[in-house]
């Protein structure tokens, strides 16, 4: 995790960046990578989290922030791209998270952050395209590609 | 850098369990089996890294413990260093330990088995999840939230990264515990300890409705394992490992970790990545044994605060002495994280954790080393291989889950031989109680997986001749 871990985001945090993923699983790390490389950005009222998978207590964070981009990695073929998808409201929240594993979902993290703190952030998931999930550090060449083109797309979701 | 070392299978990332129930030729259950088919790898891939960086590394094994093995692969480190580490990284180290413990089983309690324990295993399955209980109960989903919450900014406090903190190294720890960080931990323990006196409340309200899956979740004889202090109390961090039976008796006790390979042997099955370990002496599959919460709390005389000693005599006068059933997960899980806080608020006290001496140096001194402490679902093992540099040559982890696959296949058995009337299909309630009867365990089927879906679960009813009669997957 970056310089952010703390319970309280920081004074005028309006935006959480959040990448997720193994960085010791290739490719798999794209997420915590674009979000590294956000952070360098330095963007005022950005705020940067990296972590291996998402965990429920993380809802209290979002419903702090008015917008929320996760980024994670997408095991894709080689013609696929970055993708961005919106959640638009809880109406379309499944069950999924937490039934049988300890990682939440997306969408549980929003529908806990509205049912239980009261505010839902607007949310998007960023996913890159990787190719590569076996053991080891670097990214494929493949996913370089998508790793450039997504921390564009992240800060098109930035841009004011 | 960029490293690759090629593990087959690995092309996949998601985790897959299933469970598999075999009829026999009068249709009847003839045992049920456990299977985990996401393969660790993560054994090979250490192997030529120096053993200064193992803690770090092995922490980044799973999003869910990191701790645990942060500081299983430390003390393997202390170990190869052959040093004894100064007493204030020592009660860092286990402040570290209890706020691991407090925020997994908070998870495991409140948010995983939350649904089936106060929705019912029967209830609308469509609700019957986290959804439907914070849509039922949000007070309970928010403390159950804020309980995990308390014990992970632990974590963050002492490491500075909440998920993968480098921060327990051989020799020591890298900071003591700031002032400010004391003063968080001992403003919120109040409410912490209230979360939790609260669920053991809840639990012990609803037990009545549980009297089947309390005789069935894997109610059976077994050896129990884990690490006591030398007056034999509840341990999590040191101290020295234990076997009983099911009556209480003491198997094997004053073992070291340094010498597992005499008491603990290690089957592969065929049809699982999930190594099963066993008490070597009684041999497979007689050896089984199950740790975490139910064994420490079995294999102990006491827990040694107030409050959880108080729970725990409460608990042996309700069940028995040596509690047998894996239902009862549950509540040792509650009773340890009252151990946990009051433990921490002990420890808040001490001006020690705020000490600048924290680390012992020292060179290579042992090419072969064993780690061991007790992570929130069991007894964890590092041990070590390395050269005259400190370069790793060969690593074996014995995990919590694989330590209890034994006891969940038996689980497994019992449940679907119980619950399972019709040997041509498999209601949804029965999936559920074959689920809920793995989640008692609270296995960490994640660790070295990160789920880009969710890990899905598949079912097979299988016929004497290997038909299948029946499938059904959740996803």
């Amino acid at each position: 995790m970056t310089k952010s871990d703390a319970t309280d985001p920081p004074p005028g945090v309006r935006t959480l960046v959040l990448g997720y993923g193994s960085s010791l699983r290739r490719d798999d790390a794209l997420g915590v990578m674009v979000a590294h490389e956000v952070e360098a950005l330095g963007l005022s009222g950005v705020e940067v989290l990296t972590m291996t998978q998402l965990v429920p207590e993380l809802a209290e964070r979002l419903s702090q922030s008015q917008r929320v981009v996760f980024v994670d990695a997408r095991a894709a073929k080689l013609n696929q791209g970055v993708e961005v998808q919106q959640f638009e409201s809880s109406d379309n929240d499944s069950a999924r998270g937490l039934g049988w594993t300890h990682v939440a979902s997306i969408e549980l993290l929003l529908y806990m952050s509205e049912r239980i703190y009261g505010h839902r952030p607007q949310a998007w998931l960023v996913s890159v395209p990787a190719f590569d999930l076996g053991f080891g550090e670097g990214l494929s060449e493949p996913a370089m590609a998508g790793f450039a083109a997504a921390v564009a797309r992240v800060r098109e979701l930035l841009a004011p | 850098m960029s490293k690759r070392i090629v593990i087959d299978p690995v092309t996949r990332i998601e985790g897959h369990a299933k469970i598999t129930i075999h009829l026999d030729d009068d249709g009847q259950v003839a045992d049920a089996r456990f299977h985990v088919v996401e393969f660790r790898g993560f054994e090979k891939f250490c192997e030529g890294r120096p053993f200064w960086e193992m803690p770090g590394i092995t922490a980044r094994v799973c999003g869910i413990c990191p701790v645990s093995h942060l500081l299983a692969s430390a003390k393997t480190g202390d170990a190869i260093l052959a040093v004894t580490i100064p007493p204030a990284a020592n009660k860092l180290r286990r402040l570290m330990n209890l706020g691991q413990i407090t925020q997994s089983h908070a998870l495991s309690f409140f948010h995983l088995s939350g649904p089936d324990l106060f929705m019912g295993m029967d209830h609308d399955p469509a609700k019957r999840n986290i959804f439907g209980l914070i849509e039922a109960d949000p007070d309970l989903a928010r403390k159950g939230i804020r309980l995990r919450q308390f014990g992970q900014q632990i974590i963050a406090i002492l490491g500075k990264q909440r998920i993968h903190p480098a921060w327990s190294v051989p020799g020591g720890v890298r900071d003591p515990l700031t002032d400010e960080g004391r003063a968080w931990i001992k403003e919120r323990l109040p409410e912490s300890k209230a979360t939790v006196l609260e669920g053991l409340s809840r639990l012990k309200g609803v037990l009545d409705k549980f009297t089947d899956e309390q005789l069935t979740f894997g109610e059976f004889p077994s050896l129990f394992m884990g690490l006591v202090t030398p007056e034999g109390a509840w341990e999590h961090y040191d101290g020295h490992l234990r076997f009983t039976d099911s009556e209480g008796k003491i198997v094997a006790d004053h073992l070291h970790e340094r010498d597992y390979l005499k008491f603990i042997g290690e089957s592969v099955q065929p049809d699982s990545y999930l190594k099963s370990p066993y008490y070597l002496p009684m041999g497979f599959p007689d050896g089984m044994y199950r740790v975490g919460p139910l064994a420490r709390l079995n294999i102990c005389t006491h827990m040694g605060t107030p409050k959880a000693d108080q729970e725990l005599w409460e608990y042996r006068d309700r069940y028995k002495r040596t509690v047998t059933g894996s239902f009862h997960y549950h509540h040792a899980r509650l009773i340890e994280i009252l151990c946990a806080l009051e433990k921490i608020e002990q420890l808040m006290e001490d001006p020690e954790l705020s000490s600048k001496h924290l680390r012992a140096e020292a060179g290579v001194n042992n090419l072969d080393a064993v780690g061991v402490s007790e992570a929130p679902r069991g007894t964890l093992f590092h041990h070590y291989k390395v050269d005259e540099n400190g370069l790793i040559r060969w690593v074996n982890l014995i995990i919590a889950t694989g330590q209890n696959n034994l006891a969940m296949n038996k689980s497994m058995a019992q449940i679907a031989k119980h619950y399972i009337k019709d040997s041509k299909s498999i209601p949804e309630g029965i999936l559920n109680r074959m689920e809920a009867g793995i989640r008692a365990f609270d296995p960490c089927l994640s660790c070295s997986t990160h789920a880009v879906g969710q890990m899905p679960l598949h079912v097979q009813l299988i016929g004497a001749d290997g038909t299948i009669h029946d499938e059904v997957r959740r996803d």
